[in-house]
């Protein structure tokens, strides 16, 4: 059974005034690319980074991170 | 086929383009470096001067194609692309300097204690400093990789 954690930035992105990546990587203290791989889930970031995103789209954690069972 | 190698390397971040740009001027410097040094014993010590004038020589070399591919990388990233190292940036060089000092040590233990056994004073010193070239490439490789396919930290 395949756990990961899939993420709703880039909806809440568009959602948020059409969001760019940059502008968030901005508001988070991250850079584009960054965004990008969490967005393509590359990359995992930290506890402390994802409160940030979710502070950066005014959301609970749950609402942008999810951990599901395949 | 182009066109989907600039869109590539417009996503890339700037670590992993520098990093491409290292492993690029290692491999353009070293391999033909180590594979036409000598290996045969030292003459004297004015053949030891020379040889290993030959790896300062390679060493600069290598060098200016990294401080040249690099500028030329900084000029043509944006500022932002450019900042300070994130999270993410982080973790991978942790990663690859973690694995690069694992692949060193068993480099060395062949270098130091294998090695002495049955090969001369020249061929060791090579091989050491094979060691030290390819445990370098392997970090750049494993910044690379990382970026490419993702690494959760």
């Amino acid at each position: 059974m395949a756990e990961r954690i899939v993420n709703q930035i880039r909806t809440l992105r568009f959602l948020s005034g059409e969001m760019t990546q940059a502008e968030l990587g901005d508001r988070i203290g991250m850079t584009r690319q960054t965004v990008a791989a969490i967005e393509q889930g590359k990359y995992s970031p930290s506890l402390e980074a994802a409160f940030r995103i979710a502070q950066a789209f005014g959301k609970p954690l749950e609402d942008v991170f999810q951990w599901v069972t395949e | 086929m182009m066109t989907r190698a600039v869109t590539v390397a417009q996503g890339m971040a700037f670590r992993e383009k520098r990093a491409w740009v290292a492993l690029a001027a290692s491999a353009l410097v070293y391999i033909p470096f180590f594979a036409t040094v000598p290996q045969t014993p030292i003459d004297d010590a004015a053949d030891l001067l020379q040889r290993l004038g030959w790896f300062a020589g390679a060493t600069l070399g290598w060098g200016l194609l990294l401080g040249i591919g690099v500028a030329c990388l900084a000029w043509q990233t944006p500022r932002p692309d450019r900042a300070r190292p994130d999270e993410r940036d982080r973790a991978i060089d942790r990663r690859a300097a973690s694995i690069a000092y694992y692949v060193m040590m068993t480099e060395m233990m062949l270098v130091g204690i294998v090695m002495p056994l049955s090969d001369h004073g020249w061929k060791i010193t090579l091989t050491g400093l094979l060691a030290i070239v390819a445990a370098e490439m392997v970090r750049y490789g494993v910044v690379i990789h990382s970026y490419r396919r993702g690494w959760h930290g």
